[in-house]
């Protein structure tokens, strides 16, 4: 994949709409390829937040620690689809993960290791302002899809809490059947 | 204290020259609030962020028993944020003052307008929000993944919105 393509991907990112293409290419410098193969755990909750990464191709599971009646299983609670970024809340809130992503299909990410990123967030050309506005804009969708479920589950806790015992009973089915095999 | 200088001591502005933040004032003049007043509310429609100068406001979520507050903001804090680079993006808290206070309220035609003349304040307000953001999202994915999560593995789901009130008061 040639630095075009890598330029390409992110063009096609929602949160890079309407930035031109040589401020495309100095972001793009900043990043390196990785391929990813499906079932392969990129990173696990709890280590330290030390790179972002963006899909540019194939797709991400998001799976978070829960338990019920003090049994604890990590649950699939989102997939993340080309042209999203992961990782970028730990290491901008300066805190450890707080999920495992696990690829879900082959693919291939946009790596951004903790030295290159803060190098773009502290750019202070246009190139430094596109990629804080992405940051901010990839935030903002969170901060609304997390606050909306926060505000469901005050509105209608039983629902929720039917929801995550379904989460809850799948995902322990599914560790009880890999551990029988 | 006067506006100006109250801007000249926020660390979010502390890369900032005293002329561009007197320039920020110009495009956005400060704007009392009185306490009880409700500056937004979950799904208004973003035009702005607001910078606090003086008085405090609650972010909470919910309704009367219901009320879940999220985060107290004060003086050389900001407010709204993700709307100024979100065009069109629908506020997802409700925000109440809970003193009387001063704010600014910065659209985005000024931003777009200090940006062209080169003045500091966006690349400053870009890493603020930026960096606001991330703790707040941090703090919600907390809140679902941690709180409510602990409340249903001790299989005492009836206790989630008490550990929700007392996560977000810490």
């Amino acid at each position: 994949m040639s630095a075009t393509d890598i330029i390409r991907a992110l063009a096609r990112s929602p949160y890079f709409r309407g930035i031109s293409t040589d401020v495309l290419h100095s972001i793009a410098m900043h990043m390196s390829l990785q391929p990813m193969v499906a079932g392969e755990v990129l990173s696990t909750r709890l280590q330290p937040s030390e790179a972002v990464w963006l899909i540019a191709d194939g797709r991400v599971e998001v799976r978070r620690l829960q338990g019920y009646k003090g049994r604890r299983v990590e649950v699939p609670v989102s997939i993340l689809k080309p042209g999203m970024f992961f990782g970028h809340v730990g290491l901008l809130s300066e805190q450890p993960r707080t999920a495992t992503w696990v690829a879900s299909s082959p693919g291939l990410l946009l790596r951004l290791d903790r030295k290159p990123f803060e190098r773009l967030l502290a750019d202070p050309r246009m190139t430094g302002s596109a990629f804080r506005r992405a940051m901010i804009l990839a935030l903002g969708s969170q901060l609304q899809a997390v606050n909306s479920r926060l505000n469901d589950f005050i509105a209608n806790p039983e629902a929720e809490v039917a929801t995550r015992k379904e989460l809850l009973r799948d995902a322990m089915e599914s560790v009880d059947r890999v551990g029988q095999d | 204290m006067d506006p100006h200088e109250i801007l000249l001591h926020m660390p979010m502005f502390s890369g900032v020259s005293p002329p561009e933040l007197a320039r920020l004032l110009e495009l956005a003049p400060p704007v009392p609030i009185s306490s009880e007043s409700l500056l937004m509310d979950v799904g208004d429609q973003g035009e702005d962020l607001v910078i606090v100068l003086s008085g405090g406001f609650a972010v909470e979520l919910g309704s009367g028993e219901g009320t879940l507050p999220l985060a107290f903001v004060g003086p050389g804090e900001i407010l709204g944020e993700a709307a100024l680079f979100r065009r069109g993006s629908l506020r997802s808290a409700r925000v109440r003052a809970v003193e009387d206070g001063l704010v600014l309220r910065l659209d985005s035609s000024a931003l777009d307008e200090l940006a062209r003349e080169g003045n500091g304040v966006p690349r400053s307000l870009e890493e603020a929000v930026m960096r606001t953001l991330a703790r707040r999202v941090h703090d919600s994915v907390m809140a679902i993944d941690g709180v409510l999560a602990s409340a249903f593995e001790a299989d005492e789901p009836r206790t989630a919105f008490t550990r929700l009130k007392e996560f977000f008061r810490r």
